[in-house]
């Protein structure tokens, strides 16, 4: 268990594509709880595994630390392993930020309603329906998972590219 | 015949009237032959801006001819349509220490100077702000109109008169791509990406750039926009482009821009 430092942008681990888990058991486990407990201690909703240096498709989300929007529904803490976006519905344009590119904000195009399909630490496989702010926060991780950064979606530096006031 | 309710100047009721040709008449007439299919095609809501004094004399006979117009006060722009030929277009960039007033002291000079703003781009930079102004006018303009801005505010002023053609915004006919390339800063990154664009023909027409320091090392991103000139060039652009990114370590990447009417 442990808090690792959170890789910030132009790190070169931010825009490789991540490999699919091979790891299992205690190892697969340590890098979720490591995840889970960086997580904790910074001011995110979400953190992917190549943000703490490991470039494997592991996730963790959890939009109920976010204290700005209310939520109506959401799934808590989700741990995704080998995440998969199997389809997506609507459109928002969120203004986000990310742990890695700390000092910007970003206006991005984004799905509303997302399906993403992950495999389960116990084994098996798990669909989550993923709405509003918690479908943003799937779509950001799932980038991470691909090596793209909000960056890489943006359509405009003056128009959609900010500086952060404050986390 | 009738007299004008301005200046008392005799105008034109019917194309029988018997008038004199002095230089006056001559005058009318003249306006009448060239720009009579001008008028016709201005919409209502600019011909009442016909009133002004400095356009009075040509638009005497719009008023006796076209009476029934009606005034639009949305149309308070200082130019007139009928006196196209007679206008200038004008490009300005002003530039100087950012500070509140900055864009309203050059607009009121503007203003004062009865111009019209035609197109125009500002932004800051670091401490610095800087206006690019496009705007049209039917008096002389020069740098020396903008003097008192170098001296109260220490704004520069670059001033060029350029054609109605230049000043006319057009549309992209060619396909618009929007190039992304961020990574770590390193000299050159601006002038290698450009040069890549350039030897395939890509006309850029917005680029931005933004440096950061929050990381070990400092970050550098470029978002630009333009125009391919040839489509079929696209593919070995995307691969001279991946190129340069394995080199420079940067990750770049291309996307058309599609714009679709619904």
């Amino acid at each position: 268990m442990a808090v690792c430092p959170i890789r910030l942008f132009p790190d070169a681990c931010l825009s490789r594509p991540c490999a699919n888990v091979q790891n299992s058991g205690r190892t697969l486990l340590k890098i979720i709880v490591d995840l889970r407990d960086t997580l904790a201690a910074s001011p995110g909703v979400g953190l992917a595994a190549p943000q703490i240096g490991i470039l494997e498709r592991i996730s963790v989300i959890d939009v109920e630390r976010s204290k700005r929007i209310a939520h109506s529904t959401n799934h808590g803490l989700l741990i995704l392993i080998n995440p998969r976006l199997l389809e997506g519905h609507g459109l928002q344009i969120p203004r986000e930020g990310c742990l890695s590119v700390p000092d910007l904000l970003g206006n991005v195009r984004r799905y509303e309603m997302v399906l993403v399909e992950t495999q389960l630490l116990e084994g098996g496989t798990k669909i989550i329906r993923a709405e509003g702010f918690e479908a943003l926060a799937l779509q950001h991780e799932l980038d991470h998972l691909d090596g793209k950064l909000f960056l890489d979606r943006v359509l405009n530096l003056k128009t959609d590219v900010f500086r952060r006031k404050n986390l | 015949m009738g007299k004008c309710r301005s200046c008392s100047m005799r105008t034109i009721s019917s194309p029988t009237a018997p008038v004199a040709p002095t230089t006056a008449t001559l005058y009318v007439f003249f306006c009448e032959i060239v720009t009579a299919p001008i008028i016709k095609s201005i919409p209502p809501n600019r011909k009442a801006s016909m009133k002004s004094s400095q356009d009075h004399k040509a638009g005497h006979h719009l008023e006796t001819k076209k009476s029934n117009i009606q005034n639009c006060p949305e149309d308070r722009r200082w130019n007139f349509d009928i006196l196209n030929f007679m206008t200038k277009h004008f490009l300005l960039f002003a530039a100087g220490q950012d500070h509140p007033g900055f864009v309203s002291s050059v607009a009121k000079t503007l203003f004062d100077g009865r111009c019209n703003l035609e197109d125009s781009s500002m932004m800051r930079l670091g401490a610095e702000f800087g206006m690019f102004v496009i705007f049209t006018s039917n008096r002389a303009i020069t740098t020396k109109s903008f003097d008192h801005l170098k001296k109260n505010s220490g704004i520069s002023i670059y001033l060029r008169e350029i054609s109605a053609r230049q000043a006319r915004f057009t549309p992209a006919k060619r396909e618009t791509y929007i190039v992304r390339a961020h990574g770590q800063d390193q000299p050159g990154i601006v002038y290698h990406l450009t040069q890549c664009l350039a030897k395939h023909g890509f006309n850029i027409t917005d680029l931005s750039t933004h440096r950061t320091v929050q990381g070990r090392a400092p970050g550098y991103i470029v978002l630009l926009e333009g125009e391919l000139l040839q489509k079929n060039r696209l593919k070995s652009l995307q691969k001279d482009l991946q190129l340069l990114a394995h080199r420079l370590e940067t990750r770049i990447n291309i996307d058309s821009v599609s714009a679709q009417s619904l």
